[in-house]
Parts: C-alpha cells; sequence; structure tokens
C-alpha cells in the first residue's frame, strides 16, 4: 500500500528554516492537494517527497519504508513538472522509455508500457514527433505518460496546468481527475489554485509560510476553517471580514457588536473567550442577500457592481468604511451610488479571534452545503 | 474630403530614405572599402603574375599551378597545410575536451568560488598570443632552466628537453601553448551554455533514475552539441589563420626546418620575402586565396552538416 | 548513518572538483606570475632562484630602466591607446547605426548587406592584406596610425552589427512606434531611444573588440612598423627580437605589456563574462 507519512519534516538552507515541522498522512489512492501562496514553501516539500531535496530533518515514509536517503528513482515515485521538462532532443517516444530504458528494461517490455500508456493519453499518434512539435496540451501528456510508464506508487504533480491556456488548463484538469479515478494511484499536486485545489482534492493541504494551516477534505476547508488564512483563501470572491467585539458569550452562540455598530448572533463555541474581547466575523459573499428578510442586516453604499449573468457581485462601503463583496442573484437592478441593506443567516457566519484562529462552529453544516460546493465549482470552471 | 487627401497622399512619391542611407552609409563603406574590396581584390590578384619590373600580366591559374604542384611551391603550401591540420586537429583534442571538463565541474551547482576559478582560467585568453610566446619561449628556454628544475622537482628531469628547438616537437609544443592561452574560450561558451538547460530538465532525469554520468551523456551532451559545433568552427577558423604565435616564438622562417610553418606564416613569407625568398605580391595574394577557400570550405561544412543537424536539438 | 555516509561522498567528491579546479587554475596563473616576480629580481637572482619572490637583496628594477631608455614605450602605449580607443568608437557608432538600419528599415538589398556584414564575422580580414597594403600606399597611409584605425573599424563592425542587431530587435515595437506618433524624426529615435536602450550590449561589444585589436600584431607589423607608430605588442615584439639576452630588459618588457591589460581585466571581467555567458554570442 502506498501511504506517504510525513513526520515533523524541516528543511533549512543555511541557517534559515523554510519548512517548520511538517507532519501529513496520506493514504493509499487519495489524491492530496498542497496549495498555498507561493513561497509558502509547497513546491520544495514536493521536492524533498521526491528527493530532489535534502530533508534537513523528520522521516518521509512510502509505503511503509523510511526513504529519506534513498535516490529519486528508487522511491516508486514519478514526477510531472511545472514546464513539463521534456528533453527537446528526444521525440515521445524516447521522452516516455528514458526511464525505463535506465533501469535496464527489456524492449518489449519499454513498447509495450509506453503504447499503452500513450493510449490512455490519446498521444500513440504523436510517438515519434519531437517535443517542440506538440501543443502545450499535448506536451502535457507527454509528461504525464512519463510518469505512467514508471508505474509509480505515488505520482508528483508540479503546478502541472499553469503553463497552459484557459480553456485548456480546465480541459485538462477534468483530465487529471479522470485519470486518478483510473489508475488509482496516490496523487500529491501542488498548486496556487484554489479552485483547482477544490475540484480535484480528496484531500486538501492548505500551506503557509512553512507549515501547514489546515489538512482536510474541501468541503471541510471551506464549511470549518480552522484560520481567517484559510477561511481567506478557500472560496471566491474572498470571504468578507468585520472587526467587532463579543458582547455576549451563551452556551450555543454568542453575540457580537460590530465596529458598524451592528449586533449579531453567532453560532459558535466560545467558551474559551470573554466578553470584551477582539474578533473577526466572517461572512462568505455567497451568504449575504440584499434586502432585510434574515436574522442580521447591514447596510452601506455600493460602490460597484459586476454582472454576471448567473450572478452579480455587489461591492459595497459600511458606515465605518469597510468593504465587503455581496453576491447577488443574476437579476439584481441595484446601481453604483444606491444606499442598499444587505442581510445574513447567523448560522452561515464565522468568527475568529485575535490570533486569527477560527471559534468551532456549532451548528454550521445546516446551510444548503451542496449549492454551495456546486457554485464554486462553477465558478472554477470559468477561470 | 477625406478621399481627396488621401488620394494627393498616395500620388506624393515616397521621399527618398536618406535616413537609412544615412545610418547604414559610415560602417557599409568602411566594410567595403578596407574589407569587402580587398578581399575581393585579392582574389583577381592572385590571377596574375609579376616579372622583375614590376608588370602585372595574366596568368590564368598559372600561380595555384605552382602552389600545387610545382614542388618549389607545393612542397612548402603542402608542408604548412599538413602543419596547420596537426595544429587544429592538437586544439580540437586538447583544448576542447579540457574546456568541456572545466565547465562540466564549474556548472555544477552550489560550487563555492566558481566565479573565481573563472575569471582566474581566463586569464591569458586576455594577453597577446605574442606576448605569451614569448612568456613559454622564457619558461621553456634551456638556458633559464625553469621547466627543468621544475620537472626535476617532481622526478620527471628525463622528459625534459628543448621541446621548441627540435623538429619533432616544435609544433606540438607551440599547438599546446595556444590550447593552454585559449582554452578559456571553450570553457566559457560551453559553461553558458550547460547553465542554459533548464533545471527541471536535469530534475527530471534524476526522477527517471539516471546517473550524474548517464544525465552528462543522454541529457546534457547532446543539449550543448550546438555549442561545441560553434567552439569548433571558431577554432578552425582561428587556427587556420593564425601566424602571431609562431611568428613571435619561430620567427617567419618557422624553423627549425619549417617544421612549425603554419598557413599564416607561409603567406607571410611569400608576400613579403624573408632573407633569401623574394616576395611577390600576386603569388601572396594567391595563398590568402587558398587560405579563403580552405576557411570558406569549413564554415559551409559546418553550417550545412553540423548546424542543421543540431539545431532538432533546440526547444 | 547512511545520511553521513552519503555526506562525506559529498563532501569528497566536492573536493575533488576543487582540487582539479584550483590545479588548473595554477598552470594558467604560473607562467605569469613567474614573469612578472622575475622581471622585479637582479639577473643574478632570476637564475638562481627563478621561483622565489624577490626579496630585499635580489630586488631589481634595472629591466625595467633598460626598456624605458632603450624604446619608447610611452609612445607605444600612447598608439596602442589611441588606435583602439578610436577604432573602438567607430566601430561601436558606425555598428550600431547599421545594425539598426538593417534591423528596423525594410529595403531593397537589405538581406544581401546584411548575410554580406555576417560573412566578415567568419572570414578573417587579414586575408585581404595584400590588396589593404596596396589601398594604403595609394593613399599615402603607410605608417600612420589612421591605417590601422581604419582597419579595425572594418575588422570589428561584423560582429558589433550582429551582436546589436539581436538587442535592438528586442527593443519593443511599441516604443519606436509611440515616438513616431509624436512625429520625433528617425535620426532622434535612434539616438534618444535606441541608442540608451542598447547600452548594456554596447559594453559586450566594446569588449569583444578591443582585446584582438589591443593584441593584434599582425597589421601593426605590415602597415606601421615604423618607429613612431608601432604599437605596443610589436614594440614588445621588436624590442624583445632585439635585445634578446638581456633577461632582465626582456622580463620588464613583457610585465609592461601584460600588467595593464590584466588590470583591466580584473576590473570589467565581471561585465565581461556576462557577455560571454549571456549568450551574446550564438
Amino acid at each position: 500500500m502506498a501511504d506517504v507519512k510525513l513526520n515533523n519534516i524541516k528543511k533549512s538552507y543555511d541557517k534559515t528554516e523554510v519548512l517548520h515541522g511538517i507532519d501529513l498522512d496520506i493514504k493509499h489512492g487519495e489524491f492530496v492537494v498542497l496549495v498555498g501562496a507561493s513561497g509558502c514553501g509547497k513546491s520544495t516539500l514536493l521536492r524533498m517527497i521526491a528527493g530532489l531535496e535534502d530533508i534537513t530533518s523528520g522521516d518521509l515514509e512510502i509505503a511503509g519504508s523510511q526513504v529519506n536517503n534513498l535516490p529519486p528513482a528508487k522511491r516508486g515515485i514519478a514526477m510531472v513538472f511545472q514546464s513539463y521538462a521534456l528533453y527537446p532532443h528526444m521525440n515521445v517516444l524516447k521522452n516516455m522509455s528514458y526511464g525505463l530504458k535506465i533501469a535496464g528494461k527489456g524492449k518489449d517490455f519499454i513498447q509495450e508500457k509506453v503504447v499503452n500508456a500513450a493510449k490512455i493519453l490519446h498521444i500513440d499518434h504523436l510517438l515519434d514527433r519531437l517535443p517542440r512539435e506538440l501543443s502545450g496540451g499535448q506536451r502535457q501528456r507527454v509528461a504525464i505518460g512519463r510518469a505512467i510508464v514508471r508505474d509509480p506508487n505515488v505520482f508528483l504533480f508540479d503546478e502541472p496546468l499553469s503553463n497552459l491556456d484557459a480553456a485548456l488548463r480546465v480541459q485538462t484538469r477534468v483530465e487529471i481527475g479522470k485519470l486518478h479515478q483510473e489508475l488509482g494511484a496516490t496523487i500529491i499536486y501542488v498548486t496556487h489554485d484554489q479552485v483547482e485545489a477544490m475540484t480535484l482534492g480528496d484531500k486538501i493541504v492548505v500551506m503557509n509560510e512553512g507549515r501547514v494551516e489546515q489538512y482536510g477534505s474541501p468541503l471541510e476547508l471551506y464549511q470549518h476553517p480552522t484560520t481567517k488564512y484559510v477561511a481567506g483563501f478557500i472560496g471566491s470572491p474572498q470571504m468578507n471580514f468585520l472587526n467587532g467585539r463579543i458582547t455576549s458569550i451563551q452556551s450555543d452562540h454568542v453575540e457580537l457588536k460590530l465596529s458598524n455598530g451592528t449586533t449579531t448572533n453567532a453560532y459558535v463555541d466560545a467558551s474559551e473567550h470573554s466578553v470584551g474581547d477582539e474578533i473577526t466575523l466572517g461572512i462568505r459573499p455567497e451568504h449575504l442577500n440584499e434586502g432585510n428578510g434574515e436574522e442580521t442586516a447591514l447596510s452601506g453604499e455600493v460602490t460597484l457592481v459586476e454582472q454576471l449573468g448567473e450572478a452579480s457581485y455587489i461591492y459595497m462601503r459600511l458606515n465605518d468604511d469597510s468593504e465587503i463583496i455581496v453576491r447577488a442573484s443574476g437579476e439584481s437592478t441595484t446601481t453604483i451610488g444606491e444606499r442598499i441593506n444587505i442581510c445574513f443567516n447567523a448560522h452561515s457566519a464565522h468568527v475568529f479571534n485575535s490570533e486569527d484562529r477560527a471559534l468551532r462552529r456549532l451548528k454550521a453544516g445546516n446551510v444548503k452545503s451542496t449549492a454551495e460546493l456546486a457554485h464554486l465549482k462553477a465558478v472554477g470552471s470559468r477561470n | 474630403m477625406t478621399t481627396l487627401s488621401t488620394t494627393t497622399i498616395n500620388r506624393i512619391a515616397k521621399p527618398f530614405p536618406w535616413h537609412i542611407l544615412f545610418f547604414l552609409g559610415p560602417g557599409l563603406l568602411v566594410y567595403v572599402a578596407i574589407s569587402v574590396y580587398p578581399l575581393l581584390d585579392t582574389l583577381w590578384l592572385g590571377f596574375f603574375q609579376e616579372n622583375e619590373t614590376g608588370q602585372r600580366s595574366f596568368a590564368g591559374l598559372k600561380n595555384y599551378q605552382d602552389l600545387l604542384f610545382n614542388a618549389v611551391w607545393s612542397d612548402p603550401f603542402w608542408n604548412a597545410l599538413w602543419n596547420n591540420f596537426k595544429f587544429f586537429c592538437i586544439h580540437m583534442l586538447v583544448q576542447n575536451p579540457i574546456g568541456l571538463f572545466l565547465a562540466v565541474l564549474l556548472s555544477s551547482p552550489r560550487l563555492r568560488l566558481s566565479n573565481t576559478y573563472r575569471t582566474l582560467i581566463f586569464m591569458p585568453t586576455m594577453l597577446s598570443v605574442v606576448i605569451i610566446g614569448f612568456v613559454w619561449q622564457l619558461l621553456l628556454s634551456p638556458l633559464w632552466g625553469i621547466s627543468e628544475g621544475f620537472l626535476y622537482s617532481i622526478g620527471l628531469e628525463n622528459l625534459f628537453d628543448a621541446w621548441l628547438g627540435k623538429e619533432s616537437s616544435a609544433l606540438i609544443t607551440l599547438a599546446l601553448i595556444s590550447v593552454w592561452q585559449f582554452v578559456g574560450i571553450p570553457m566559457m561558451l560551453i559553461y553558458a551554455a550547460l547553465l542554459n538547460i533548464p533545471e527541471e530538465l536535469i530534475d527530471a532525469s534524476v526522477v527517471d533514475g539516471s546517473s550524474a554520468w548517464q544525465t552528462f551523456w543522454n541529457i546534457k551532451l547532446p543539449l550543448i552539441l550546438p555549442t561545441i559545433g560553434m567552439v569548433s568552427i571558431l577554432t578552425f577558423v582561428a587556427n587556420f589563420n593564425a601566424f602571431e604565435l609562431i611568428y613571435a616564438v619561430k620567427g617567419a622562417l618557422a624553423g627549425p626546418n619549417f617544421s612549425t610553418d603554419i598557413m599564416g606564416t607561409l603567406f607571410y613569407r611569400t608576400f613579403f620575402g624573408f632573407q633569401l625568398q623574394e616576395g611577390s605580391i600576386t603569388m601572396g595574394a594567391a595563398v590568402a586565396t587558398l587560405m579563403f577557400l580552405i576557411i570558406l570550405l569549413g564554415v559551409a561544412l559546418y553550417l550545412f552538416f553540423v548546424q542543421r543537424r543540431v539545431q532538432r536539438f533546440q526547444l | 548513518m547512511l545520511n553521513r555516509l552519503q555526506l562525506k561522498h559529498h563532501t569528497g567528491k566536492t573536493l575533488m572538483m576543487h582540487a582539479v579546479l584550483i590545479t588548473y587554475t595554477l598552470i594558467a596563473l604560473f607562467p605569469i606570475v613567474v614573469i612578472i616576480i622575475n622581471s622585479f629580481k637582479s639577473r643574478k637572482a632570476i637564475f638562481n632562484d627563478p621561483l622565489s619572490l624577490p626579496t630585499p637583496e635580489t630586488f631589481s628594477i634595472v629591466g625595467f630602466e633598460q626598456v624605458l631608455l632603450r624604446s619608447s614605450f610611452d609612445v607605444f602605449f600612447s598608439n596602442s591607446l589611441i588606435v583602439t580607443v578610436l577604432a573602438l568608437f567607430f566601430v561601436l557608432l558606425f555598428g550600431a547605426m547599421a545594425a539598426w538600419a538593417l534591423t528596423e528599415y525594410k529595403f531593397r538589398g537589405n538581406l544581401l548587406i546584411a548575410i554580406l556584414i555576417a560573412m566578415g564575422i567568419m572570414i578573417p580580414i587579414r586575408l585581404g592584406t595584400v590588396s589593404i597594403l596596396n589601398l594604403m600606399a595609394d593613399l599615402n597611409l603607410v605608417n600612420t596610425l589612421t591605417s590601422l584605425v581604419l582597419v579595425y573599424i572594418a575588422q570589428g563592425l561584423p560582429l558589433a552589427v550582429y551582436i546589436l542587431s539581436e538587442f535592438i530587435r528586442q527593443i519593443p515595437k511599441e516604443l519606436k512606434e509611440a515616438a513616431r506618433c509624436d512625429n520625433v524624426s528617425e535620426y532622434k529615435i535612434f539616438f534618444t531611444i535606441v541608442l540608451p536602450l542598447v547600452r548594456p550590449a554596447m559594453a559586450t561589444v566594446a569588449v569583444f573588440t578591443m582585446i584582438p585589436i589591443w593584441n593584434d600584431l599582425w597589421f601593426p607589423l605590415i602597415l606601421a612598423p615604423g618607429d613612431e607608430t608601432q604599437t605596443i605588442t610589436l614594440g614588445v615584439q621588436q624590442f624583445v627580437g632585439q635585445y634578446v639576452t638581456d633577461w632582465n630588459a626582456v622580463l620588464s618588457s613583457l610585465t609592461l605589456a601584460i600588467v595593464p591589460v590584466l588590470i583591466l581585466y580584473l576590473i570589467f571581467s565581471r561585465q565581461l563574462i556576462r557577455g560571454l555567458t549571456a549568450g551574446a554570442v550564438k
């Protein structure tokens, strides 16, 4: 079984530590996405798993044995690089068979492997082309094919879609998802794009400044972000944040007063906090509605309206100058300069303390979760 | 109104592009007058002969016939050509492999001081060939005995000989001096080519399981082939055009007994004369023409075979 | 354990590489250093102990005194400087102008001229020496620095045009088009927009042009061998030929020719190497 276990993995260059003790437990067959802003250490971590970077300290286990000091080829991994890294002087056939040839495999064996992989990827008619004669999408397939023929336990993808244009990116993303179903192998996939992460991953690792910020399923990250960073990173447009204070703590909810004067409830566990603590309220644009129909209402001036057809993004400024975005229905007639009221269900609110950690939500999950995820994927496929 | 004005504009003849003449004129004038015309004139002069009174008459291919087949002229010519070929081969076999080797060492990742090594190894290349010739002449001089002393200190004193003075070793020694001076050029160009190979490509081959040697042989070497081709043609042109080193160390007679005579020194002697030999403008032009043809042949071979083939390897 | 073994293997390899590189660096520097240190020693010390540094007892600059007394090194030096600087200036100016004309404007014969100039990179100008000497004689320019400057301009132009063309091609079209929309003349576009933008390339071209000119022996020997017009390379060659037995003088003259170039090289090596490795010459 090709589980991958990372146990307190650290990485330092000279004296600067760039990864501060990463623990991850990846089960066989899982599709795990490492996501985070550039410079968060996600690519370094992937390269350490691949064996292209030394591990400063900690243990890396693949399929039950420690592989810290094994060369890449002995780890049972295969990697797909951002630039595809196809050997420019070899044709597709040679590119895909190079690793097997180095490993000393027989000619017939190699031929069969390569042809099979090429068929899966629909590139069997391109085998005698050179990389420079291929389109971006085709190169991408060859790079994946080169990984497949090695029969690895674990596939590593380093931002494989970032060099493709938007349309091709969506198409290839879908194909990588299908490929995962077909091969059933473990995949570790690095990206900076949260939509790729949400749509592809069984599990997502959100990284920030060399640490794992949160590790969980896409829906978990969306509904129960444990930090403000994750809350802001997952979801598009970004979650709105409003400053406020706790005015009362009850067993199943807290009462908050926001800096613009609004009061609201939030259904979170505040047992470790006290009245008067500063907090940040988080509310996603898709959970805000025009009008006064729900528990909590805010009012402000509209500064910009973006009409997407099926929805409109209303940018507005509240009395205390904080800015928020509302995802309103596509039929909304709101125009710039108008003063409008918006409202939200207090069950959909998130609360973060002064250290940006989330207070545990008590009654979440009852808010149209499947629909929300569908929306998220729809947003993604447009990008 | 609009139609009228456009038709008027169309009717006005384009003004003479004075600015092109301004930009291109001066450079082209100097280049044509001092480089292109003399070269063509030289090719033309090769078809003439001069009598004692300095009168020129058309002689067709007579000069070339003499140069290639009349022993008085052809012995020195074939000797020089053969020597020059040896001179070139020594460069190809010694200079370029050493340059490649040093470049590979220098390009290894995270090597400290690599800039310093690079700068220092390239230093002799900067100096005049004449100066370098003298430097080595002194170092190898049995009078001074530095080389002898050095070989003695490492127990190889039996190897010492007056290398520059012997017919059998003079040309090889001169070629090695030239190699010593110019090894920095292949080193630098190949080093640059190695740095241009994307790192991910090397990573990919490591993931594919190839050892450092396999990566070099299968991935890096094919990708720097165009540069090696270029270095070779540069070496070829420079070698078949060389003159200074031989002239500085051995004089125009390229001794001992013409054993170090190459095309450059032959050309100089033919043109200017030296000691007993009388100089001839037209014969000099014929030698220059043959040098031109040799270099042209080399460049053409490079362009048609090497460059066309290696272009496949570019990304 | 494995880790430590690997580490050891690693450092061993690095040490080997340094050993090889240091050895080769010594091979590259040794001859030059020997010449320089011995030029500061007395004749006796040169022969008795050629590999040691000059000491107070062995120190002597008699060689330099001889050189300066018997030959006009100052004249040679200034001749070289004048020829190199003038030729360099015109190579850069004419080269940039021609490169601009060839890359920017479409006109009949453009490609032909470009090929003609490109051929000059590979075909040495030396091959036309017979006719160049005739030409200079007709123009009454033999034994003048002008003849050398002219030849070196012609020699340096092809590579300059080639490298500068590559750079000029990279200048964004928008810059020139914006200027043309503002009715700026072609001359002004070149001198105020294009020239400043290709300055980094000029530095590369300058180094590649300068070195062969400064070091050349062939043309000074043939076109300007007179006492007043000898360049430093020719001057040293003649001097060494004449005083071959005076070791102090010979070593000093070589040192005088080497040291200025080395100082310049060490100052500009960064630029030169950047030029060489930037792929400017492909």
